[in-house]
């Protein structure tokens, strides 16, 4: 499944199109980086309330393909760019991080 | 001997962190390591160099890589870690509040780099912290691309 299905309700993405392609399988959430960095597997998705730098730079080393920001974090436009460098797809939802995880669920991306 | 990297690290300076992770990376994909030991290697260099930006005055990292594996050592210039046994425990933190709200201070890093490396060797005082890490290239498909 690639990034673009996994935008639900009126989540947006705030990266270019092409970082949409990417194939996402699977699914981590988690506000600490260790633990992302620890436990997340190659092509999961990341759900944080985090809205730095630092996410994207794990995103990236972690080979996550996208990066859902719960609970209405806005990412930086420096982030943006960099994200769009990486090639990692950044959405934006209101909800907080359970809420994103059921949503996912009930539409059958987990 | 295949690639020989030096980066300096900042003290404080959150939105570089990550750089030397990230071009480490980058030479290890273009010295094709396996995907594993990208893994690896990236884990713990990351971890590595967020300690340096928020633990300590500023420092670096160099990056050797040859046929048989992949040499890390990450230096900084003080204050030290006092008690490396006890910084060693998983959940012990001095992080600063700053520093948990970008993500980190979960005290997780020396296991997370411990776990990832083949081997491992700390040294510290006052002087300051140097970390050398290997990563055996054994197993390690030169065929297995991104
Ligand atoms: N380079 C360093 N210089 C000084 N202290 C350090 C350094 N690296 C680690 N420490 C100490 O060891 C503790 C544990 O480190 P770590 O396991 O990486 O967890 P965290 O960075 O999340 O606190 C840190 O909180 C800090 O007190
Ligand atoms: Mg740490």
């Amino acid at each position: 499944m690639i990034a673009s299905n996994w935008r639900l309700k009126d989540w947006t993405f705030r990266t270019s199109p092409e970082t949409w392609n990417h194939d996402v399988v699977g699914l981590y959430a988690s506000d600490l980086l260790s633990n992302v960095l620890r436990h997340a597997e190659a092509k999961n998705a990341l759900v944080t309330t985090l809205s730095n730098m630092n996410v994207i730079a794990v995103a990236s080393l972690a080979n996550l393909p996208l990066v859902i920001f719960s609970e209405g974090k806005e990412p930086s436009e420096a982030m943006i760019e960099k994200a769009n460098e990486e090639g990692v797809a950044l959405l934006v939802a209101k909800e907080d991080s359970v809420q994103v995880i059921r949503a996912l669920l009930e539409a059958n991306l987990l | 001997m295949l690639a020989r990297k030096h980066f300096d690290i900042q003290a404080g300076n959150y939105d570089e962190a990550g750089k030397a992770a990230s071009e480490i990376k980058r030479t290890l994909k273009l010295e094709h390591c396996s995907k594993e030991l990208i893994k690896r290697v990236s884990v713990a260099s990351y971890e590595a160099e967020i300690n340096i930006v928020i633990h300590s005055v500023g420092g670096f990292a160099d990056c050797t890589i040859d046929d048989h594996a992949v040499y890390l050592q990450f230096v900084d210039h003080g204050p030290g870690i006092a008690d490396i046994a006890l910084a060693m425990t998983e959940g012990y933190s001095t992080a600063s509040d700053e520093s948990r709200l970008n993500g980190f201070g979960a005290g997780m890093g020396l296991s997370n780099i411990q776990k990832s490396a083949d081997e491992m060797t700390l040294i510290s005082d006052v002087n300051g912290t140097i970390l050398k890490l290997k990563f055996h290239r054994e197993g390690d498909d030169s065929h297995d691309s991104e």
